[in-house]
């Protein structure tokens, strides 16, 4: 009796040993493992979607490092001490230190995105080795199409980080393959060369994988998607930057653009950013955003409209930030007795009764709850490939083709033909000779910056103009002396205007390395940009 | 020490000379008159005895007249009476002081106090319930050596943090395993009625903890609840009902004693001539309308912290009833209980039943089950207190008929009516116009906004949001316990613990911002753990040999089904469900399975020769699912051995003063895994994105998103640690002391550890570092007074802990980031973290100070530095230049030791408990320094700060806008002493006499009042309110992250009066 009750024990003991082995191994039941998935065409491009998604998060800073430091915007409030306010005005003030929160989150975001790049890279055998791509076998089960179309898509987008990263923070850490944290502090800062040398390459590769269709062939399914032409328009944008630039390779691209893509201007100004008119032929790339709580919305509305507004611009109050500045606000031309500039009231709005009433209006759409408005944010427009077009071509005359491409856009804006009258008080094409003729190189330089700056403003455009055309330091300087007795000089403790003045000088106009990425790093030393 | 008492009912007879036999008989009770069942009573020499039935009761037959009594129990002084032909006694037991033969419960069973080899830490029952108190954790502040138990928030309902004997864990999780009747459940404390509780033992060292191997690395809890003893029905009600009310708030001046200080400085600025005439006076034109809303519109300042305070209070009710026959004993208990926080919408409800059936199904077949169903149900504020007392006084609660009037001035505010929320947004794009503190006339030119915030008021936020916390509980378990033969048991135990949280935000419109239209977010999580274990236990003595052993074999496996659903507008703000919601947030609403399993087999041998020499070793290994196959599996051995040195014959000379020494030495190994499951896995996220025409049309999308890089090869962290304890008893144990001395060191250190951010990510998780925890404790216990009516008994803890790095993944720091960045470093060869940052050597009291730093090529990255008014940083490396390089430790988070003394009075009916605690040594961080909108409102903060050269204040207060103190870089000048001692209970109670209760059925009546948080001193250098508070959420959970206060919630002092029957 007694030995059976043993064996009975025993049995049970045993039997559950076995059973209960399966307690431990588990697998997680709400998500995809990495190593598991990237296996076929299917899952490659769900991944390369997040990618696309990866583009959102960098753009809630990306303003703060390029409009806050042009002449476009400026913080609303001098007395402000809050926290995010002091932040923004150590940007606007050219006063933000290596341990710029702000700063960071923008470096980290865009790292963030370019591991979800190559994460997709490497499941398609593309890597880059002594300077080019080398297309290997891919891990994935894809054909050649479907390889070609994913490569294409995320070259382009990894071009479009690094050619921000290397304008606002100067050669920076190539990482083309996925990085493993034990390898990550061997490598170092890359030249600026090295850097557009990546940049050229994944932007070539995308050219030559990413859809050739014109706009007008573009399945309605994949409008939004990368294509040939939008890294086209990037590239030429890059030649442009370089530092020593190729405005005849920009050309090219740029005329094969203008000729062959479908692209072309929406009929107006306030058409390009309709959201009922998205992913138009004027846009070759753009950010999306969605409304409607599907986790895509744009914050930007809120960010920008008026700070203490209450419902009375958008849902939830505004945050009053990137601010337009007086000299923004008066480059348009409006006039009220004769053309006005049709940009202005799509680009500015004003709200109460303050002396400081205006808003960023480009972003904001009515919004059911807060940061969750429509607006796509455009990258590159069909006007900018035309005005690069002009720059690259360089001043050829009062009625050369640069001057033409600047008037096609100041027509479409609502510029009438100059008989007489004021440029300052009202709206006008650039006549070929008298008045207001643009006759010289330097003044079709200002001539045409002035016209991007209307055109492209707070699509985070102005800034890298300004340092690309070598005009940051003067322009920033003489904005700063324009709004100083308004503005500026209202800062306590006082900052004088030479010290602000000073503020901004070449070293400055890079950002510094996040001093976290410096610190973390006990192998190598990793060079600070000078100033910092 | 020890009592006797002694009463004859009898009469006193002559002794007779001639030795007879006679029949006895008694009645055993305790000092409060509660019988006592099952006492031994024994002539003394003899195997003679028989014990107390369930009434007390004895009856002895045929014993000598002049024998000599034995009365022993469990938890009581043994006693010996004389019998001197009496043949009726009444003998009243004293409940033993020293403890010793007391019975410790340890992982999977229990040992005699007297033969424990760990350091394990007691507290009984009593010490719990006859305290006012809301949660068991609570009780457990200061009374055990080597437990510390941070208050961090006075929210009802909110957890603290305990740590035992420091951390030894960085990323994991370093709070100790709390075990509820055999069942590991993390939140065991929170919902545990503290009246329910018979005992709480802690394991501090490996010895002890080994058994629950992987998970005991950080120390246990185990709560044993109460049971039933064979007995007729006592019933026991406890109530009590207590206020509440804050001890102290923040120095806040209202704007008008702002504007005040403002033209007084801007007076003093004025009179000293190195101010240029234009900064002389700084009063912005907002600051002047703040004033005159104030004083000309509002009419009164609205003192934002008493509008986030009310009068709280606290009830709490307990029914309970034991008893039993021999086999089969039950406890029943219910309990209902309200804890309201000071601050407004804070409250915690909770209602426990308890049930517990022992059963002998036979003689060798014993039950045993219990129930244990709980509900809680907690609200918490939507704002902190922060935002209550950063906010302005010249912004009304409501808005009066004037303040409605005036603000409709502009047109979007026509809508404003009187009792309306006002909003600082209401008075913004208006001119004001009236008289300045000065006297003089102003008008503002043109609109003006005199506070920009767009944040709404904090209580009309709170008064819009609701957060509710609903919480149900169910613990069970079956024991079935066999006798295979006389020495060897089987027991195998199923036990469940189901949890379901629901945690409810419900926002109407326009709560935080105009436009806001209505929202509620459901959380649910469900959580069934259910744990097998199976042990056998040997026990056999041979001779002086005495063994026991243990095996066994435990499976626990828990699964999380969590959920949450995020909708919006709903067609009414009264909607607490989505189901009429007209949005649903995609992104913030899904679903979650997470599976955890843990496999453990376990063995224990005790030995012990002559009960002097003590020798004791365990093992476990543990298989869990939180790591990769392959490094899943853990060994976890202990041993500990023990001397009971007074047991010497040697030692026979000093028992009359040294009752008891024995020596007490162990090691063992422990682990901890708790980190966010599959930590191991690169695991993909949703992450979607729209193509298409028109708006476009949402894609699928996944991307590995996790914050914290996945560490493939990680597994347990292990810790190894060794304990030598001495134990001594002095006259008769009246005066006990206990010495414990340890060190840990801990290995494989599950960190997160930092890299760079190109990876896509700053941290990723591994399994390399050391950390090393020393230590000493002291616990004493003393009878300093036992008379027939007086007794005074203090009980003293003292624990000294000291952590160091000692490897950090083979770097020399790691840098961790707070909220404004500040840094936590932890760096190999100290403490294992520090804060980081810059020395300051007071201010820059002027611009020719400045300007002779400069002229001396000082340079500095720092931004902003050069400014008189501004901190002055100390260039420790004497370069000439102030930057990074300057940055060293600050000061650490931990205590250098914390002690905690306890008196109990009792004098006749009345007892006097008081507890003073405290810790000392140890910084914090004080983020208000750094909270600009609140510290130029707060006095100590702005008291004596530089106005001007010739008005340099005391030389070390920054002017709030000048120089690096906005720049949101830590420098000491935000460390503050943390050290506090607090008169933390104080409780007087009086139990009626017996005869005042003899012709009631009632056993016993006591009636008491408690304070808690009688009376704190800080440490000199401390500027805010509440010396425990720590912000413990988001980043600030990481054990290294520690220490950073702001927006210190205020103590909540609480006033309690009870009373507990007994029938």
């Amino acid at each position: 009796m007694k030995k059976i009750k043993y064996i009975l024990i025993t049995a049970l003991l045993l039997q559950s040993l076995a059973s209960c082995k399966k307690v431990v191994d588990v697998d997680p039941i709400s998500n995809e493992v990495s190593s598991e998935y990237y296996r076929n065409y299917s899952e490659v491009n769900i991944a390369l979607t997040g990618c696309y998604n990866g583009l959102q998060e960098p753009l809630q800073n990306e303003w703060m490092l390029t409009e806050l430091r042009s002449d476009n915007a400026k913080q609303r409030s001098v007395s402000s001490t809050t926290n995010a306010n002091v932040e923004l005005n150590q940007l606007n003030l050219y006063m933000a230190s290596a341990q710029h929160q702000q700063i960071y989150n923008y470096w980290l975001s865009t790292y963030k995105n370019i591991r979800n790049i190559n994460y997709v890279l490497r499941s398609l055998g593309v890597t880059y080795q002594n300077g080019a791509l080398v297309y290997g076998t891919p891990t994935a089960t894809v054909t050649d199409a479907q390889k070609a179309t994913l490569i294409g898509q995320a070259l382009f987008l990894r071009a479009y980080h690094y050619f921000n990263l290397t304008r606002l923070f100067g050669g920076v850490f190539i990482v083309s393959q996925p990085l493993d944290p034990s390898l990550s502090k061997q490598v170092n800062r890359s030249s600026v060369a090295d850097c557009y040398q990546f940049i050229v390459a994944d932007l070539q590769g995308a050219i030559a994988n990413a859809s050739q269709a014109k706009y007008t062939a573009i399945p309605a399914a994949d409008l939004g998607r990368v294509n040939a032409w939008s890294a086209k328009a990037l590239l030429a944008k890059v030649y442009l930057t370089l530092p020593t630039p190729r405005p005849a390779d920009a050309l090219t691209l740029l005329n094969d653009i203008i000729a062959n893509s479908g692209y072309g201007l929406e009929s107006s100004y306030a058409n390009v950013f309709s959201i009922n008119n998205e992913v138009n032929k004027e846009i070759l790339f753009t950010v999306r955003f969605k409304a409607g709580l599907v986790g895509l919305g744009n914050p930007m509305a809120n960010s920008f409209a008026p700070a203490s507004s209450g419902d009375a611009i958008v849902n939830g109050d505004g945050s009053g930030f990137n601010y337009p500045t007086n000299s923004i606000n008066s480059a348009f031309r409006i006039s009220t007795t004769s053309f006005t500039d049709a940009r202005k009231p799509v680009t500015i709005g004003t709200y109460g009764a303050s002396t400081t009433p205006y808003y960023v209006n480009k972003f904001i759409s009515t919004v059911l709850v807060k940061n969750d408005a429509e607006n796509d944010f455009p990258v590159i427009r069909f006007s900018d490939v035309l005005l690069m077009k002009a720059e690259a071509t360089g001043y050829d005359g009062a009625a050369g083709t640069s001057m033409g491409i600047i008037n096609q856009i100041r027509e479409r804006a609502g510029a009438g033909t100059y008989t007489t009258g004021s440029f300052t008080t009202a709206f006008y094409k650039y006549p070929a000779v008298g008045t207001g003729a643009i006759t010289n190189a330097t003044d079709f330089l200002t001539a045409l910056l002035d016209e991007r700056r209307v055109e492209f403003a707070f699509e985070n455009q102005r800034f890298f103009d300004l340092v690309r055309t070598g005009q940051a330091l003067n322009v920033i300087r003489a904005y700063y002396a324009s709004e100083y007795t308004a503005f500026y000089g209202k800062y306590t403790p006082v900052i004088p205007l030479a010290t602000l003045q000073a503020n901004i000088n070449t070293d400055k106009l890079l950002l510094p390395i996040p001093q976290r990425e410096i610190d973390t790093n006990n192998e190598i030393t990793i060079t600070q940009n000078p100033g910092y | 020490m020890v009592l006797c008492l002694l009463t004859t009912t009898a009469n006193q007879l002559l002794a007779q000379s001639a030795t007879k036999n006679i029949t006895v008989t008694g009645k055993v009770t305790d000092n409060k008159g509660e019988p006592i069942p099952g006492v031994s009573v024994l002539v003394k020499g003899t195997k003679t005895g028989v014990s107390t039935d369930p009434k007390g009761d004895f009856k002895f037959n045929n014993i000598p007249s002049n024998a000599t009594l034995v009365f022993t129990s469990l938890g009581y002084t043994p006693q010996e009476v004389l019998l001197n032909n009496r043949k009726a006694l009444i003998v009243t037991m004293i409940e033993s002081v020293s403890n010793i033969e007391e019975v410790v419960v340890v992982g999977y069973g229990t040992v005699k106090k007297s033969h424990l080899t760990g350091a394990v830490a007691k507290l009984k029952g009593d010490g719990l319930d006859e305290i006012a108190t809301s949660r068991l954790d609570n009780a457990l502040i200061g009374k055990m050596a080597g437990l510390t138990v941070q208050i961090n928030s006075s929210e009802a309902g909110s957890d603290p943090t305990l740590r035992i004997r420091g951390a030894s864990s960085i990323s994991a999780d370093a709070s100790p395993l709390v075990v509820v009747d055999g069942h590991p459940i993390d939140d065991g404390l929170s919902y545990v009625s503290p009246q329910d509780v018979e005992s709480v033992e802690i394991l501090k060292d490996a010895a002890s903890s080994a058994i629950y191997g992987s998970r005991g690395a950080n120390g246990v809890i185990i709560v044993t609840t109460k049971k039933g003893v064979a007995d007729k029905p006592r019933f026991s009600v406890k109530s009590y009902y207590g206020f509440k009310n804050p001890y102290k708030l923040q120095p806040i001046m209202n704007t008008t004693e702002y504007t005040n200080l403002l033209f007084q400085e801007a007076a003093l600025r004025a009179n000293d001539p190195t101010v240029p005439v234009a900064s002389q006076n700084l009063i912005t034109a907002n600051e002047r309308a703040a004033y005159i809303i104030e004083n000309q519109i509002s009419g009164t300042p609205t003192d934002w912290q008493k509008v986030a305070l009310r009068d709280a209070s606290i009830y709490n009710i307990q029914a309970s009833v034991s008893g039993g026959k021999k086999d089969l004993r039950y406890y029943v208990s219910g309990n209902v209980q309200q804890d309201q926080g000071v601050m407004k919408y804070s409250e915690n409800r909770r209602t426990n039943f308890k049930a517990s059936i022992d059963a002998n199904l036979s003689s060798k077949l014993k039950l045993s089950v219990s129930l244990n169903p709980t509900y809680t149900r907690t609200q918490t504020p939507a704002v902190n207190f922060t935002d209550y007392y950063r906010f302005l006084s010249f912004i009304p609660v409501t808005h009066t008929a004037f303040t409605a009037a005036f603000v409709d001035q502009n047109a979007q505010w026509a809508g404003i009516r009187e009792g309306d929320f006002a909003q600082a947004r209401h008075f913004t794009n208006l001119v004001y116009a009236g008289t300045m503190p000065d006297g003089s006339f102003y008008t503002s030119p043109g609109n003006v906004a005199p506070f920009s915030s767009t944040n709404n008021t904090p209580i009309s936020i709170a008064a819009r949001e609701n957060r509710f916390s609903t919480q149900y509980r169910l613990q069970g378990s079956t024991d079935l316990t066999y006798a295979l033969a006389k020495s060897l048991t089987v027991k195998s135990s199923v036990s469940g613990y189901y949890r379901d949280v629901e945690n409810d935000i419900f926002t109407q419109s326009n709560a935080r911002k105009d436009g806001d239209v209505n929202s509620g977010t459901i959380a649910t999580a469900k959580t069934i753990d259910l744990l097998w274990e199976n042990t056998l236990n040997y026990s056999h003595s041979f001779g002086k040999h005495n063994f026991t052993g243990l095996l066994g074999y435990t499976v626990q496996k828990t699964t999380t089904n969590a959920s949450q659903i995020v909708g919006s507008n709903s067609p009414s703000d009264d909607f607490t469900s989505l189901s009429q919601a007209s949005l649903i947030d995609q992104l913030n609403t899904y679903t979650t399975v997470v599976p955890v399993g843990l496999i453990s087999y376990l063995g224990r041998i005790n030995y012990d020769y002559k009960g002097k020499y003590l020798l004791s070793g365990s093992l476990r290994t543990d298989e869990s699912s939180k790591f990769r196959p392959g490094k899943r599996s853990g060994w976890f051995p202990a041993v500990s051995a023990g001397w009971l040195v007074s047991s010497e014959s040697f030692m026979d000379k000093t028992q009359n003063w040294l009752s008891n020494l024995k020596l007490r030495a162990s090691y063992g190994v422990t682990g901890n895994n708790r980190i966010a499951d599959f930590s191991y896995l690169d695991l993909l996220y949703k992450s979607t994105y729209t193509f298409g025409s028109g708006t476009g049309t949402v894609s699928q999308g996944q991307s590995p998103d996790n914050p914290v890089t996945y560490g493939p090869d990680i597994t347990w962290e292990t810790t190894n640690s060794a304990n030598l304890g001495l134990d001594f008893g002095f006259f008769k144990d009246r005066l006990t002391l206990s010495i414990d001395a340890y060190q840990s060191q801990t290995d494989k250190l599950l960190l997160q550890q930092g890299t760079q951010s190109i990876t896509g990510s700053n941290v990723f998780y591994n399994n390399n570092g050391s950390i090393r925890n020393r230590g000493f404790e002291i616990e004493l216990n003393s009878v300093n007074m036992a008379r027939k009516s007086f007794r005074w008994t203090t009980s003293l803890n003292f624990a000294l802990n000291r952590n160091k790095l000692l490897k950090l993944g083979g770097e020399p720091y790691q840098y961790n980031y707070g909220e404004r960045n500040e840094i936590y470093a932890s760096i190999v060869g100290q403490p294992y973290t520090q804060f980081f940052g810059y020395k300051t050597d007071g201010i820059w009291t002027s611009q020719a100070e400045v300007d002779a730093a400069l002229a001396a090529g000082q340079t500095s990255i720092l931004q902003s530095y050069f400014q008189p008014g501004g901190l002055k940083i100390k260039d420790i490396n004497g370069d000439g230049k102030i930057n990074e390089q300057d940055r060293v430790a600050l000061g650490k988070p931990f205590a250098d030791f914390t002690w905690g003394v306890t008196n109990s009075l009792k004098y006749k009916g009345f007892d006097l408990t008081f507890l003073i605690q405290g810790s000392q040594g140890g910084q914090l961080i004080d983020g208000d320094v750094y909270y600009n909108e609140s510290k130029k409102l707060n006095r100590n903060l702005t008291n004596n700060r530089w106005v001007s050269a010739a008005n340099p204040g005391d030389g070390k207060t920054p002017y709030f806008t000048n120089g690096i103190a906005a720049d949101a870089l830590l420098t000491d000048y935000a460390i503050e002493n943390a050290s506090y001692a607090f008169l933390r209970n104080v409780n007087l109670g009086y139990t009626l006499p017996k005869v005042f209760l003899q012709r009631t059925k009632l056993a016993s009546v006591r009636l008491y009042a408690t304070a808690d948080n009688v009376f704190f001193i800080t440490g000199k250098s401390y500027r805010g309110i509440n010396p425990e508070a720590r912000t413990v959420s988001a980043q600030y959970a990481s054990p290294v992250i520690s220490g950073y206060q702001r927006g210190g919630f205020p103590v909540n002092r609480t006033i309690t009066f009870g009373l507990d029957v007994n029938f």
